[in-house]
Parts: structure tokens; C-alpha cells; sequence
């Protein structure tokens, strides 16, 4: 009988051989498959440096103000000409400011993007980590229960889509920064002003989690071991976190992945509308605020953080793909 | 930009000169060819949108709204010349001459011209111009912007005592007081004021409170209607706040009761847009395509724009003047009550930081007095003048004495502001105080000079705040009056602009005896010493005095800034070269 060449990397091949000593059945676990699947895409293990980089850069941003090494908040006004604009090429780059300084005030254009990306970050992660759980929670609720709960939950999911999003942020932004300040008594100020830009990534970002993932929940409940645990007379909370959730995390992570970034653009957005942090204050969204006034005047200054902002929303959405292909790789789309 | 109240209160220089012949100084602008310019074509002026408040001459407050309907479409008992003279004097717009007093000012009687007209053909009458005073008492037209009820309570204060409040709501009794005051007999409209009025002819011509309004036309829902007298009349119902609109010749205006001093209503057409964005108004000038090279803004070239103005072609199309507009930081006095600290926080202001803030050299200098250099009268305030205007934080710290008080600046969110708090903040910190500012968002309710203008500043800890304030006329009263004169005991909030509510016995002494002053140049030094004690008193901080800084477009000609148009472009000078 003519044997077919053996291919080492399918296990079943090798076992009917079962001689020669590397052909030894490797049994990887998923984790270890989707760890090949993801080191073997050169452009995501690139995105994932980039973005570990801006991550390390936001957690050592606060530590280097603390030290001196970065001043966001001092002004430089001798770096300034009698225009308002810096002295110099390029906006003043030098030694001293590898980005140069900011028109009017000669403040570190290089500190304030880099200490507004720690602001921008944390504005970020927790408003996608409320997003996340939310759409988490209710996905599954939605999936598991079906019936009229589902029902409710998808038109909650429906009327949440239709609201006009920028212009009730806008609209509203005095009257919850009001109930912010007064009713939960956060301080007035940048922290409010945070909370209600995280409050509002947090409510309206949900949906699209909560529908990813009742999509999961739906191909997950029809196996046998949730009947099995449905049998056995586990009860529907135990079914829900411990027998469904587990299966879900590879979703979740792609889903968080791609919206995080999604949140950093929008926290910019909302920074051009005056809804975000304040400055002095750095966010990656004022700092473009100020620096898109300047796209002739100071080319150097509006287009840095443009860049700064664009990297990173690029390296994180190619990142979250190769994460989704690693994880999930029939998942649909 | 931010909402910038401008004064109209008060008195005009060269106060009751009666002129009827000015035939020798008409239109020598600079720039223009003489006052001989070509006729025809459109000019498109550019606007920011939502500025407006208003087209009824009730509301019709800021400068450059006055600027443009003053040449456009309302006529007054008399009007500025368009002249580059510092001190222009009034000229006879719609009556035959400037008003005759025969009794120190008190009674002034105008005569109306026999041959003027309404857009719909109707002669304008004495009642007109009695009716339309009238409507300036009524709080509801004015719509906010009370000037005339301001400006009418300290020339004929028993008409607002006796509860006037215009032709709709008030009583009979306050009517029969009003008609006391001012009437008509036919073409005759007579003045009587309580206190003498020695320069109303020129308060007739920079406020629209005695502008005549036809009682026919007042249905109820005027604000943004005009009912046009002058060379131009509106084509659409009503002018769009967001948008703008068009103004065509006006067939019931006969130029021969004009005079081209005042109107030479070159362009056919007057197409008024707005845009919402200035920084899209600027970069279509810049770029001066296809009808944009017949427009012109009366807005302030942004600091963004400094490198693409400044060289080549697009230099020839700026004019920088210096600007009746001064910004300064208010005190307020009923928080920080020790005069060395307010000396202390005007000492230890960095004005040049701010300066270049602000937008550098073209923006403006620093000043030294809340008056601007185009003022007449303006006198550098003694108090001021030798403060060092990069701040010195050590002179300062000794005012204070060791002490360190907390201080909170109050300012209107804007990418500008956000970049002067700064400056502000780090130099009084460096004299030693503890700085907290607060940033009022765009959309507060009340607005920002709403807030400010209240005692209780809305319940919030407020010490220092930024303001700014035009001298509509170049008269030292419009400015030191409503900034520095004592609020009434009662008030709930800021009366005129002295929203610090600075209050002096020795400074409102001084007003006082300026407002009565019959020379002119004699008011104008009292005003200055009025505004030397204040300073030393530590009422305010002057910051800058501004620059006006225009772009026009390629084929615009007569553009001229000028006291008639409180310094924003004169809309009766203006055409288009013929040369195209």
C-alpha cells in the first residue's frame, strides 16, 4: 500500500505512522493554535509592537511629568516670534522639543501629545471596558433567555442605533455634566467632563458588542454540554458566566480590541467639540483641536499629532483583525 | 469670536455744532479714488452666522451692524460723514439740518425733508420718527440689547420713571408723559430732555434709537425684518441669521435728498453672506476666486492666517488700523476689596505673553487704559503706564506682603481663550497667588458675560475675568461711564458694563462732572482723571489694545474703516474697480 507523504503538521497523519520519534503526536491546545496562527501574520505581530509601545509611552507619561523629564504645562514664550508663531523651522523643533513648541504659548507640543495620550487612553479603555460589559451582559442575557427578552433587548439594541448620537452628546452635554456634578457629586471640571464622555462611548457603544456576542451565544447554546448543564439542573446564572461565558473570550477581546481604538478617535472628536477634557488638560483630542487651526501656518504642529492619532487607530484595527483571524478563524465576519 | 459689547451710551465729541453745508470735506478716503468711483456690479459682504441678534434698529447694536445698515437701508435724523478725519461732525440725513436747541440742549427741534420715503412709497413723517424712539422703551423689541432705554434714562429719566415701556404695553399716564416729551407737528419733531443733551445730532447719528419706524409696518414680527428707507432695500421677507441675505436698489429712494458724504451707493447689489466658520470666510478671501474677488469681511483675520496675508499680492489686499477695541481683565470688587491686591494682580500680568497668545504684533500692543488710542481725549491712565508689561511678579509679591490669595479667572471657552488662561494663570502664580481658573462652555445658560454680569456672578467664586469693550464713538464717556460708573445700590447685576462692580464716590464725582461738561475737551481730561483714580484703585487690568487687521478681495475699492463705522469697513465708501 502506498503510503501518502506524511505532513508533520497534521497530528492524524502522523499518528498512523506512529515511528519515527518527531512525529510524536503534538496535541496543542487552542491557545497554543491561535498563538502560531498569530505569530505567523507579520502585520499583526507589528501592530502589536506598535501598540505596545504606545501603551508602555501611556503608562511612563504621568511618571516623566511627575519627574520633569516632560513639561505640558510650561509655557516657553521666548521660543515664540512676534507672529505667535514659533521661532525657527518646523514649528521649533530642536533638542529641547524633538516636536517642536506650540504656537502663542512655546508649551512642548512633544509632552503635551504624549501626556495627552495617557488621558486619551484612560478615557478610552474605560469607556470600552463599560461598553464591553455591557454588551457582554446583555448579549448573553439576550442569546441564552430568546423569546420576548431577546426581543426587548434587540429593540433597546435598535432605538440605542437610531438616536443622533453627536448631536444628543452635544445637546445634552450641559445638562449631564449638571446631574454628574450634583446628583454622583463628581467634581466639577475635567474629571466630570471625562465621566460624561466615558458615560456617553459607554451607552452608546454596547450595541454593537451586545449583537456580536448574542450572535456567539446563539451557535453556543445549541451544543450538548449546555444541555448536558441544562439536565444535571445547573441553574441559568451558572449556565450563563460559567458554562457560556469562558467560550466567549476570544470575541471579546477582538471586539475590544477594535473599539478601543474606535473611542480614542472619538474622544478626539468630541475634544473639537468642546465636549471632552478641558485644556490646559492634555487629550490627544485637544491637542489636534489647537493643531488643526494651524494646517498652513504651522504645518509642523497640525500635522505630528494627526500622525500620532493615526498610527495608533491603524496599529490597534490591524491588530484586532489578526487577533480575529488567530482566535476565530471560521468566525464570520 | 466672543460676544463683545460695545458702548453707545454717551456723548460724541464737538458736541452740538450745528453744520448744514459740507460740501468741502466729503469722501477723501485713502486708498480710493476720491469719491469718484465706479457704479455697479455686486459686492458680496462676508459675515460669521449667528453674530446677529437682530434687524429691527430697536436691536441694532453692534458696530458692524450699525456700520452696514447706517449706508444700506436706515436714514437718520443725521448721519457721520464717510471721512478718514478722526473727528468727523454730523451731517443732516433725513432732516434738512444737524437740529436746532435754543436752550442749552435741554429742547431740540429737527425738521423732517418733505421728499423722503418708506421702501413702499409712503412719505416719512414726524410721527414716524416720534414712534420709532418710542419702541426703543419697549423691552420685548429691544430684545436684549436695551441701549436706548439706558441711553434715554439719563437725558429724560421721568419718561422711564413714569413706567414707560413703549407703544404697546404702557399706561395711559406713562403715554401722556412720553407725549410730554416727544411729539410732532407734522414734519417738526420736537425733543424735550429733563437734563441737556449738548451733542444729541451726534448721538442721532451712531444710535438707531431715534430712527423712524412706520407704525403700519409694526405687525408683531419685525425682529428680523427691514423696512428700508436708504439706497438699498432687503429682497428677501426676512434676514437669515444663519445665512444672510440680499440687498437690491431701492426705487423709492430719491439720492437727491441724500448726500454722497454719507451714501455713495456705488454697487448695484449687496449680497450679505454668512458663513459659519471664519476660517472658511478667510481662506475664500485668500484664495479671491471668481465673486469672491468682490467681497470683503469686517471680521479680524485670524492669527492662523499671519503667513498667507503677509507676503506677495495678498499683502496689498490688508488694512491694519488701530481698533477702538481694548481688552482687559475686570476685578471684581465686591470679592477682591483690598486695593493692593488688585494693584498686585495688575503688576504681575504678563500683557506681552498674552499678546502673543493672542495672536503676536498684528493682534495688538499692550495697553495702558480700558480707553483706546482711537479715542478722542485718549490719555495713557498714570497707573498703569509704568507697569511692566512683561509682568513683575517680585514687585508684586511685595504688594501682597507674604500673603497668598486664591484667586479664580472666569472666561468664555474658545481655542483662544484656552491659550491666554495660561499666560495668566502662571503669572499670578509667580506673584504668589493660587490661581483656580473657570471656564464658562459656549452653550451656558446664561452666556458668559450673562454670568459675569450678575452680582452673585451665578453662584460661582469669580475674581478676575476677561472683557473687552469698543468706544462706538471715539468719546472718553462711552467708555469710562459704563465700566466704571457706580452700579445703584440695588442692582442685581452689572448696569452699563461695570460687571466688577467698581464702585468710587470719588470716580463717580468725576463722571458726573464730565457728563455735565460743555467743552468737550474739558469732559474728555475729567473722564481721563476719572479713569487715573480708578486704575490706581485698582478697578481693572488693561491687557491689549487691538488692531483692526481686513482682507478684501482683488476688486473691491473705497475700503475704508472709519468713525462713521465704528473703524469696521465703511459700506457707503465701497465699489468695484472698473479695471477689471
Amino acid at each position: 500500500m502506498k503510503l501518502n507523504p506524511p505532513l508533520p503538521s497534521t497530528g492524524a497523519t502522523a499518528s498512523t505512522m506512529g515511528t519515527e520519534p518527531r512525529n510524536v503526536v503534538l496535541s496543542r491546545s487552542p491557545r497554543q493554535l491561535a498563538w502560531a496562527r498569530f505569530t505567523r501574520d507579520k502585520k499583526t505581530v507589528v501592530a502589536a509592537v506598535i501598540v505596545g509601545i504606545y501603551v508602555l509611552l501611556a503608562i511612563a507619561a504621568p511618571i516623566l511629568v511627575a519627574l520633569g523629564v516632560l513639561n505640558p504645562y510650561d509655557n516657553n514664550q521666548d521660543l515664540i516670534a512676534n507672529d505667535s508663531l514659533p521661532i525657527g523651522a518646523f514649528g521649533g523643533i530642536s533638542w529641547d522639543h524633538p516636536f517642536g513648541v506650540e504656537p502663542g504659548l512655546g508649551r512642548d507640543t512633544l509632552s503635551r501629545i504624549w501626556f495627552g495620550l495617557t488621558f486619551s487612553f484612560a478615557i478610552a479603555i474605560i469607556g470600552s471596558f463599560f461598553a464591553m460589559l455591557l454588551g457582554v451582559v446583555f448579549g448573553i442575557i439576550a442569546g441564552l433567555t430568546g423569546g420576548w427578552v431577546d426581543y426587548l433587548i434587540g429593540r433597546l439594541i435598535d432605538l440605542t442605533l437610531a438616536f443622533p448620537q453627536t448631536l444628543m452628546l452635544l445637546a445634552l452635554s450641559s445638562t449631564v455634566l449638571g446631574i454628574l456634578t450634583t446628583v454622583f457629586f463628581i467634581p466639577e471640571g475635567d474629571l466630570a467632563r471625562a465621566a460624561y464622555v466615558i458615560l456617553v462611548l459607554a451607552v452608546f457603544g454596547w450595541v454593537g458588542v451586545a449583537r456580536v456576542i448574542r450572535g456567539q451565544v446563539l451557535s453556543i447554546r445549541e451544543r450538548e454540554y449546555i444541555d448536558a448543564a441544562k439536565l444535571i439542573g445547573a441553574s441559568p446564572m451558572r449556565r450563563w458566566f460559567r458554562e457560556v461565558l469562558p467560550n466567549l473570550w476570544a470575541p471579546i477581546l477582538v471586539q475590544g480590541t477594535l473599539i478601543l481604538p474606535a473611542y480614542i478617535s472619538t474622544e478626539a472628536a468630541l475634544a473639537y467639540l468642546n465636549v471632552s477634557v478641558q485644556q490646559p488638560t492634555p487629550t490627544l483630542g485637544n491637542v489636534l483641536q489647537d493643531a488643526v487651526r494651524y494646517p498652513v501656518a504651522d504645518f509642523t504642529y497640525f500635522i505630528i499629532p494627526v500622525l500620532v492619532l493615526v498610527i495608533l487607530v491603524v496599529a490597534f484595527n490591524l491588530l484586532g483583525d489578526g487577533l480575529r483571524d488567530a482566535l476565530d478563524p471560521k468566525g464570520s465576519r | 469670536m466672543k460676544k463683545r459689547p460695545i458702548a453707545r451710551l454717551g456723548a460724541i465729541a464737538l458736541a452740538g455744532v450745528v453744520i448744514t453745508s459740507l460740501a468741502a470735506c466729503g469722501a477723501s478716503t485713502d486708498g480710493t479714488s476720491g469719491g469718484s468711483g465706479n457704479a455697479g456690479g455686486t459686492v458680496t459682504y462676508l459675515g460669521v452666522a449667528g453674530q446677529w441678534e437682530g434687524t429691527d434698529p430697536a436691536t441694532v447694536y453692534y458696530g458692524n451692524e450699525i456700520a452696514a445698515f447706517r449706508r444700506l437701508v436706515y436714514r437718520g435724523l443725521t448721519a457721520l460723514p464717510i471721512t478718514d478725519d478722526p473727528n468727523p461732525v454730523p451731517v443732516a440725513d433725513l432732516a434738512t439740518d444737524t437740529g436746532t436747541s435754543d436752550d442749552g440742549g435741554l429742547t431740540w427741534t429737527f425738521t423732517i425733508k418733505d421728499d423722503v420715503k418708506w421702501e413702499d412709497g409712503s412719505p416719512i413723517t414726524g410721527e414716524d420718527f416720534v414712534y420709532g424712539l418710542s419702541r426703543s422703551f419697549d423691552e420685548t423689541l429691544v430684545n436684549g440689547t436695551g441701549v436706548g432705554v439706558t441711553y434715554l434714562s439719563s437725558y429724560a429719566p421721568s419718561v422711564v420713571e413714569a413706567g414707560y415701556t413703549g407703544p404697546f404695553t404702557s399706561t395711559d399716564a406713562a403715554k401722556a408723559v412720553f407725549d410730554e416729551h416727544f411729539f410732532a407737528d407734522g414734519q417738526t419733531v420736537t425733543y424735550k430732555f429733563d437734563n441737556p443733551w449738548g451733542d444729541f445730532p451726534s448721538a442721532a447719528a451712531g444710535l438707531f434709537t431715534t430712527d423712524p419706524y412706520q407704525a403700519s409696518f409694526d405687525d408683531g414680527s419685525t425682529l428680523w425684518e427691514i423696512n428700508s428707507n436708504g439706497p438699498y432695500m432687503m429682497e428677501e421677507d426676512e434676514f437669515d441669521a444663519a445665512q444672510g441675505a440680499t440687498f437690491v436698489r431701492n426705487p423709492e429712494y430719491d439720492a437727491a435728498t441724500d448726500s454722497t458724504d454719507l451714501r455713495q451707493a456705488l454697487p448695484d447689489q449687496f449680497n450679505f453672506e454668512l458663513v459659519a466658520d471664519s476660517d472658511v470666510l478667510f481662506q475664500r478671501l485668500v484664495a479671491d476666486a471668481g465673486t469672491d474677488k468682490e467681497a470683503f469681511s469686517d471680521a479680524n483675520i485670524p492669527a492662523t492666517f499671519y503667513s498667507q496675508v503677509e507676503s506677495g499680492d495678498i499683502a496689498d489686499r490688508t488694512l491694519k488700523s488701530t481698533s477702538p477695541y481694548t481688552r482687559f481683565l475686570f476685578i471684581n470688587s465686591l470679592t477682591v476689596t483690598d486695593p493692593d491686591v488688585r494693584r498686585a494682580l495688575a503688576v504681575a500680568l504678563n500683557k506681552d505673553g498674552m499678546i502673543q497668545a493672542y495672536g503676536g504684533d498684528n493682534y495688538g500692543e499692550p495697553s495702558t487704559s480700558i480707553v483706546s488710542k482711537a479715542v478722542s481725549g485718549f490719555e495713557e491712565n498714570p497707573a498703569f503706564a509704568d507697569d511692566n508689561s512683561a509682568g513683575d511678579p517680585e514687585a508684586a509679591k511685595e504688594l501682597l506682603g507674604g500673603a497668598t490669595p486664591e484667586i479664580t479667572v472666569a472666561y468664555a471657552i474658545s481655542p483662544t481663550n484656552e491659550k491666554l488662561i495660561p499666560v495668566i494663570q502662571q503669572s499670578f502664580e509667580a506673584a504668589g497667588f493660587i490661581v483656580t481658573p473657570l471656564g464658562i462652555a459656549p452653550d451656558a445658560v446664561p452666556g458668559y458675560y450673562g454670568q459675569m454680569a450678575a452680582k452673585d456672578k451665578n453662584g460661582q467664586k469669580v475674581d478676575v475675568f476677561l472683557g473687552g469693550w469698543a468706544a462706538d464713538w471715539p468719546a472718553m464717556s462711552t467708555v469710562v461711564v459704563p465700566i466704571l460708573r457706580s452700579n445703584p445700590a440695588d442692582a442685581e447685576s452689572g448696569v452699563g458694563f461695570n460687571y466688577g462692580f467698581y464702585s468710587n464716590p470719588e470716580v463717580d464725582d468725576l463722571i458726573e462732572q464730565g457728563l455735565a461738561a460743555t467743552d468737550p475737551a474739558e469732559g474728555a481730561k475729567l473722564f481721563a482723571q476719572a479713569d487715573a483714580v480708578a486704575g490706581a484703585d485698582g478697578a481693572y487690568i488693561p491687557v491689549v489694545q487691538q488692531n483692526n487687521y481686513f482682507l478684501y478681495g482683488s476688486n473691491i475699492d473705497g475700503f475704508l474703516p472709519d468713525v462713521a463705522s465704528s473703524f469696521y469697513p465703511d459700506f457707503g465708501s465701497i465699489f468695484i474697480k472698473s479695471s477689471k
